[in-house]
């Protein structure tokens, strides 16, 4: 045992003795291993930021509407839906994209989206009135003149944050009109919410049946969202929704019922995609890494023959010259790997503050252990691997051969 | 009854093949080398010296015959068995000392004994009295390159006894040394001789040869005689504080 300790010591020392040749050597390994550990370390924290904004109220949103993305949902589907098991609440949407906002004392006029929504939606959304309050059902029902804007645009608009009692002017293709202000809603841009916000891509907010009728299709609207009871039972709820729209409707598959279970399938599986394919080019990184590894150390066993000549002279074994050398080989694999994951934890670091800082998403970096342990296994794996072959010619260098080499 | 023959060779041949070329090195060598013997083997340059050196020191095979070292059997032993072979019946001594430049003198002659498993505080005292033994006391730290040819050949020595080898192999063992440092070599030879060391020394100096206590001489691969020394020469022996100069 005590000689098998003093040839890994060897080999240390013999790394140690080529410093520079065995970092260039490590640099495949370096670079396979922090891409993995990167787009792990990245993956995973998307992962979990994502998961970490969907708090059960989104995760039990459900959306429906019409593939063509045409305005079809009437009033009755809108009850039918209410009516399935599992629904807690379902509120309609309509919208008219290209209306133009005049800004009170300035000339530019604002182009947006106006988007109808119903007095349930505060059952999809949490909703935070800073002024005045939201739609009421009558205001939905008599198709009200009224308007819920976000601070943002009531200072836009009429440069103050409280514009209650004021009235919004809009114009476009139908028309112009200015319904009533009633209600201030504070919108926190960085929430994320299931499909994004109609409040965070909309100017202003009337009631659905307004919006509707304003768009000349009184009564049909574009899309339903629904809060359910359960979330676990999101799938066949969805199933239960699309096949109600499809028969009320007489049609085959004509609408499309968006979760955020489907939408966080969708993101684990471009993810996945992206991982796999950096897998695959630092799997490439990594062979090539590690066919530079075995070739340095068939160079350093060739400088080294005459050195391997004297030690079997003095009667080291076949055996413990090659443990000498793999041992050597995966010395300078694991310390690749571990720089790597030092460099691909920095990175995932750095990266992950881009992403904070120019997206919604808020990432916090966790350092996985899993990958971790896997890279050093894999780096301690490509050491063996390809250090068994110039190894391998060590121990069977021929004794006198290799003590006459100079 | 012990045998008292540290190396018995019968009908030893060493055969070269280079290609199709096939060279017969050693032909049919029969000798024997008793315990506590000085034998210095001479020879032309090509007449197989070191082929036999090499055989005998368990760094090479033979082709045909017998070699029998401490007893034991060696041809067809496995490389592995060979190493432990060399490791633990054989001190060689080469003639371009072959210490391993980045390890201190003491590291060296420890290195033996890493192989031999023995544990480093043992190694560190055996390693210090066989340094001691050749006046290298004060050059325990010094790498090789920080000394004389003598002083690296002392090393060697001391390396070789470490591990207490049944024989000392020395192939031209002053071939790259002074005068005055062949003189301290071939005294320490003969006092490791006094002590009870077998030595086989291969040597071109007459003078060299003239120190030990039997002749072996070969030519083309054979011996062609083997000769007791009548009155064997005496080197004298320089006190170890005056090696180190
Ligand atoms: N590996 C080898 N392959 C082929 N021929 C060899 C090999 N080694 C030695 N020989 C040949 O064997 C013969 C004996 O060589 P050896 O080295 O034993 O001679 P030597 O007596 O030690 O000579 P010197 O006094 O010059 O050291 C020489 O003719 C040499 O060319
Ligand atoms: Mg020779």
């Amino acid at each position: 045992m005590k000689k098998y300790i003093d040839s890994i010591n060897s080999a240390i020392n013999s790394v140690l003795a080529y410093k520079l040749r065995s970092t260039l050597t490590m640099l495949g390994i370096i670079i396979g291993i922090s891409a993995v550990i990167l787009i792990t370390s990245i993956g995973d924290g998307v992962y979990r930021s994502i998961y970490a904004e969907m708090n059960e109220f989104n995760m039990s949103s459900i959306m429906a509407m019409a593939r063509n993305m045409q305005p079809t949902i009437d009033i009755e589907d809108v009850s039918a839906i209410s009516n399935l098991p599992n629904i807690l609440g379902v509120s309609t949407v309509s919208e008219i994209h290209n209306l133009y906002f005049p800004l009170r004392g300035g000339s530019e006029a604002h182009r947006d989206t106006l988007i109808g929504l119903d007095h349930n939606y505060t059952m999809i959304e949490n909703i935070s009135m800073l002024y005045g309050r939201f739609f009421s059902e009558q205001d939905f029902i008599n198709a009200s003149y009224v308007t819920v804007i976000t601070s943002t645009t009531s200072l836009d608009v009429f440069g103050t944050i409280n514009s209650v009692g004021m009235n919004l002017d809009i114009e476009g293709r139908f028309g112009r009109f200015s319904p009533l202000v009633i209600g201030i809603i504070d919108f926190d841009e960085d929430s994320l919410s299931a499909f994004g916000t109609p409040f965070g891509q909309s100017f202003a907010t009337m009631p659905a049946t307004t919006v509707a009728n304003r768009a000349g299709r009184e009564g049909i609207f574009h899309q339903i969202q629904i809060i359910l009871e359960n979330p676990t039972l999101s799938m066949a709820t969805s199933d239960q929704i699309a096949r109600l729209l499809n028969l009320r409707h007489d049609t085959e598959d004509a609408f499309m019922i968006m979760s955020l279970t489907t939408v966080v399938d969708g993101i684990d599986a471009v993810l996945m995609a992206i991982t796999a394919f950096i897998t695959f080019v630092a799997g490439i990184s990594l062979f090539v890494g590690g066919v530079g590894v075995m070739n340095i150390m068939m160079v350093t066993v060739t400088e080294r023959t005459k050195e391997i000549g004297i030690k079997k002279s003095l009667g080291a074994t076949g055996t413990l010259i090659r443990l000498q050398f793999v041992a050597e080989s995966i010395i300078i694999t694991v310390s690749g790997g571990i720089i790597g994951i030092i460099f691909g934890l920095l990175a995932a670091h750095f990266v992950a503050n881009i992403i904070t800082s120019i997206s919604p998403l808020s990432i916090n970096m966790v350092i996985a252990q899993g990958p971790i342990v896997i890279s050093v296994l894999v780096s301690i794996f490509i050491g063996v691997i390809f250090g068994v072959v110039p190894a391998g010619k060590a121990a069977n260098l021929d004794p006198v051969e290799s003590l006459r080499y100079e | 009854m012990k045998n008292e023959n540290i190396i018995e060779v019968k009908g030893l041949r060493k055969i070269y093949k280079t290609g199709k070329l096939e060279f017969e090195a050693l032909r049919s060598v029969n000798f024997t080398i008793a315990k506590k013997e000085f034998v210095s083997i001479m020879g032309k340059s090509g007449s197989g010296k070191s082929t036999l050196m090499n055989i005998l020191g368990c760094l090479d095979t033979i082709s045909h015959g017998e070699y029998i070292l401490d007893g034991e059997n060696v041809a067809g032993l496995s490389a592995n068995r060979l190493a432990t072979v060399r490791n633990q019946k054989i001190g060689f001594i080469f003639q371009s000392f072959n210490l391993l430049p980045k390890l201190t003198a003491m590291q060296n002659v420890e290195l033996p004994m890493v192989y031999a498993g023995v544990k480093s505080s043992v190694r560190k005292k055996v390693a210090e009295e066989a340094l001691d033994r050749v006046g290298l006391h004060k050059w325990f730290h010094h790498r090789p390159n920080e000394m004389s040819g003598g002083q690296k050949q002392r090393v060697a020595v001391a390396r070789a006894l470490v591990n207490k080898p049944a024989i000392l192999l020395a192939d031209e063992p002053t071939g790259n040394l002074d005068t005055r440092s062949t003189e301290d070599i071939i005294a320490i030879f003969q006092q490791l001789n006094k002590d009870g060391a077998t030595i086989v020394i291969v040597t071109h100096e007459p003078e060299v040869a003239e120190h030990t206590k039997r002749t072996i001489t070969f030519k083309d691969g054979q011996i062609i005689s083997n000769e007791i020394i009548e009155n064997q020469q005496i080197a004298t022996y320089v006190p170890p504080d005056d090696w180190q100069d």
